[in-house]
Formats: C-alpha cells, structure tokens, sequence
C-alpha cells in the first residue's frame, strides 16, 4: 500500500503562485498530490521527481470534460479541482519551464476572473454591515438609550469592525499581490 | 462592426492572430497549437490555458464556431465575421512590414 498524508494549509486564490511553488516542493520531496478537499491537500509517496503545477482558475466551465480533454492532449495530468480551481501536474523536463498561459492576456484574463471573484466576495460583508447599521439606527431613534441596548450596540459594533478588519486585511492583501502579479507580467 | 470587437481585436495579439488563422481550417485545440509551433518553426508554443481562453473568447465573439465535438474534443473553424477580422488584420500587418523595410 502506498503511503500516504494530509496537510493543512490555506492558500487564498489570489495565492496561487505560491500555492503552485508550494505542489512542486512536495512533488521534489516525493509526495504526489491526488486531491484537495476545503484547506486539506491529500499527498501519495511517490518517485521524488521535478513537477510543475499550475492552477487554472475557471469557475464558470459547464464543459469540463471538454476542458480537461484540451489540457490532457497538451500533456497535462489533471488532478484535482476545487471551488473553481483546477489543478494540472506535468513532469518538469530539464530547463523547461512550462506554463499553461504563453500570453500575457489570456494570464490577465485570469486575474481578471480572480478580481471579479473577490468583489463577488465582499457582498455577504456588505450585507452585514448594512444590518448592522439598520439595528443601530431602530436603537437611537425608536428606543431611549437602555443599557442592555448599549450593551447590543457596542457588542454589535464590536463584532462588526472584528470581522471587517480579519477579513478586510486579507482581501486587501489579495488585490495588492494581484496588482503585483499582473506588473510583473512579461 | 462592434465597437468591442473592434476594439479588442484590432489590433490582435500574437495570440490571437495565429489561432485565428490556423482556424482557416478545421481544429481542435492540440492540433491549432501544434499547427502554430510548425508554422513558426517553434517560435511560438501556446500553452493550454492560453489556448482554451482565447477559444472561448472568440466564440463568445463570434470569430469562430464550433463545428463539431468527437471524443471531447472541440473542432472550430473561421466565421465570417473572424474572415473578416482576419484580413484587416493581414492588411495592417503588411502595410507595416512594407512601410518599415522601404
């Protein structure tokens, strides 16, 4: 039976650069990945060999067999697909460094789709805030200040700004690394 | 014309351009990559994701049509309206070549 592991780790898609460095440093220690499941990337022992991974992002694909198909005859193996994600694995030949996009656009049009993710994102957060804006507007006009109702509002204030700045440094985060990504393009 | 076509095709990239032309034929994918890789004599080697999203984007367009599915493979081929994208195209190429070596 072949050994095998788990491992924890949370890439946002904005990440997937390192994500994919991340695959090939496993794939060089001899650990072949075969699925990924939420933060879980499921790994088989194999022969420690250089691989190349990359990660297309296309949520919307209604064809995926089709799509997989085009990527297998380009010599690609498909391993897994995730929230959108779909990773490919090819063995790295010497001095070969292989991507999936050649052109700048069509990698920019990835991006793109990442971006338009990412403000798609940020409609739950929007929603919450508005409610949280809502409850605290009924509490000034329609209640007299009762001490429970501080207690609410504070805690809901609280609570709101916690969630906004874990989330907001983050998010923020991704735009810049795509901004970044999308300089460096050559 | 659509101006977005217009707009986004003209001019094309490289891209674009050699699949658009190697679409003069019948094609699946693989085979417009390695029509592409002959016909430029490996000067240029499209990758798979750059293939499959510029597809997309030009049937979604209009330059091309899907033909035929066999073995989940994805046969297009030119349209009209890509025709004549294709030779305006052409005609910006060569009045560039021949203006910059007269």
């Amino acid at each position: 039976m072949t050994e095998k592991k788990t491992i924890r780790r949370s890439f946002y898609i904005s990440d997937f650069e390192e994500e994919q460095e991340f695959l090939s440093s496993q794939h060089n220690a001899g650990w072949r990945l075969t699925d990924t499941r939420g933060k879980k990337y499921l790994f088989e022992k194999c022969d420690k060999e250089a691989a190349i991974y990359q990660i297309d992002f296309n949520p919307k694909e209604q064809r995926k067999s089709e799509y997989v198909q085009l990527f297998t005859d380009f010599g690609w193996e498909f391993v897994a697909e995730k929230d959108g994600r779909f990773y490919f694995s090819k063995p790295a030949l010497q001095c070969s460094e292989e991507k999936i996009f050649s052109d700048r656009e069509t990698k920019l049009a990835m991006c793109r789709k990442i971006i338009k993710r990412k403000l798609v994102q940020l409609i739950p957060l929007t929603v919450i805030s508005v409610i949280i804006s809502c409850v605290l507007a009924l509490n000034m006009f329609l209640y007299s200040f009762f001490p429970l109702g501080i207690i609410f509002i504070v805690s809901l204030i609280w609570l709101g700004g916690l969630i906004l700045t874990l989330y907001s440094t983050k998010y923020l985060s991704g735009f810049f690394k795509l901004k970044k990504i999308i300089e460096n393009m050559d | 014309m659509d101006k977005r076509i217009r707009r986004f095709y003209m001019p094309m990239t490289e891209t674009s351009f050699y699949i658009l032309f190697a679409l003069q034929s019948e094609m699946h994918g693989y085979s417009i990559m390695k029509h592409v890789k002959t016909l430029t004599k490996g000067e240029i080697d499209l990758g798979a994701g750059t293939v499959y999203t510029s597809l997309s984007k030009m049937e979604k367009d209009g330059l091309i049509v899907l033909v035929k599915t066999e073995s989940n493979r994805k046969f297009y081929k030119i349209t009209d309206l890509g025709r004549e994208i294709l030779d305006i195209e052409i005609l910006r190429i060569e009045r560039l070549y021949k203006n910059t070596r007269a």
